[in-house]
């Protein structure tokens, strides 16, 4: 169902730019995989990339209102709704928490070869790199508090959400929102979701201090993520298996790449692991040998 | 305008000092600036280390004005 393409380029966004230019539809339909990737001096770099269009995320982005601007629609139709998300959520401004305990072999960051760096750890979800506080459980009296604190500071947004307690998991509360302007505090990949979250388990280490915290979720987006990760993983994966050279996917927080090290833990003829700094840590995809 | 009561309401769950924030707001065409003025020892806890807290804020903020098709950018003033 997606259109594929591969290209060489310049650099990363180049390449976007060209791919959405050859499969008529906005950059931030494009999803890239780096296939190769040559560093040279003086602009000489090369990046040769497979492009496609990420008919799932398109669906993801938008509101339930919308019915009209889902996979089936034309790809100019989609490009125009996807404006504003696009507007909404620069991408240097991807904001993630860094979790504690996922990354802990980041001494490893460069160790080639070391096979699922992050180890998966139980609340690689949205922790906020404090430890030492194992014992947590949160009440339902925390949920509400950590409700009536994000309550507090959408109110003033004046958006059309609404937001519940949907789950309560030792130190974790699982916040769901629904409503018209959903789509807009879930943002491209989840970046807006994660930001929010962020401030509002922030605050919760300040007003509420008893280390529970917060996780948001809105259409469900936690769970697609997770299986359109697995799922693009895996093509990943078998591609490096093919053609025997190493891949490099596109920077992702540390719970993302958490499910890519999961997906591919058991999969037969690769290694993965992560490279460079937050927010620019990309899970790389070896073959194994 | 209730875009800046927003914003407002970010800033404050991340301060030691509610009290002590003023927000100022300028505005060209459909871009707006909001210019936050804290209490110095709440200025770091605004920033947060790297910038990520105030990163976070404008993502969050970006994406709320985008929907009124409007920018929004968010800047702290220190002295």
């Amino acid at each position: 169902m997606s259109q594929v393409l591969e290209l060489t380029a310049k650099s990363v966004e180049e390449a976007k730019t060209q791919a959405a230019a050859k499969l008529s539809v906005s950059e931030s339909e494009i999803e890239i995989t780096v296939l190769e990737q040559v560093k040279g001096l003086f602009g000489k770099s090369s990046v040769r990339v497979r492009a496609e269009v990420m008919a799932s995320a398109v669906a993801a982005e938008k509101p339930a209102a919308k019915p009209k601007a889902t996979k089936a629609a034309k790809p100019a139709a989609k490009a125009k709704v996807e404006e504003p998300a696009e507007e909404a959520a620069p991408v240097v401004e991807a904001v993630v928490e860094a979790v504690a305990a996922a990354e802990e072999p980041k001494k490893a960051r460069s160790g080639r070869g070391k096979k699922a760096a992050d180890a998966p750890a139980p609340a690689a979800k949205s922790e906020e790199g404090e430890e030492g506080a194992p014992d947590v459980v949160a009440s339902a009296a925390d949920g509400e508090a950590l409700l009536g604190l994000l309550k507090g500071m959408l109110d003033a947004g004046k958006l059309q959400v609404n937001a519940e307690v949907s789950e309560i998991s030792g130190r974790y509360v699982n916040i769901k929102l629904d409503g018209k302007d959903v789509a807009y505090l879930v943002g491209k990949h989840g970046e807006v979701l994660n930001s929010l979250q962020y401030v509002l388990n922030i605050s919760a280490s300040r007003k509420i201090a008893n280390g529970v915290r917060a996780t948001l979720d809105g259409n469900d987006f936690r769970r697609r993520r997770e299986d359109k990760l697995t799922q693009h993983a895996q093509r990943v994966a078998d591609e490096v298996i093919k053609r025997g050279d190493e891949a490099v996917l596109e920077a992702m927080p540390a719970f993302d790449r958490r499910i890519v090290h999961k997906a591919l833990m058991g999969y037969a003829g690769v290694a993965t692991y992560s490279e460079g700094e937050e927010p620019n840590r990309r899970v790389v995809i070896a073959p194994a040998d | 305008m209730s875009q800046r009561e927003f914003v407002e309401s970010l800033i404050k769950a991340v301060v030691e000092n509610p009290g002590a924030i003023e927000i100022e707001e300028e505005t060209e065409g459909t871009s707006r600036t909001y210019f936050v003025h804290a209490d110095p020892n709440d200025v770091g806890k605004i920033i947060g280390k790297s910038g990520r807290v105030v990163a976070a804020i404008r993502t969050v903020v970006s994406a709320v004005a985008s929907k009124d098709k409007e920018r929004a950018m968010v800047k702290v003033v220190t002295d």
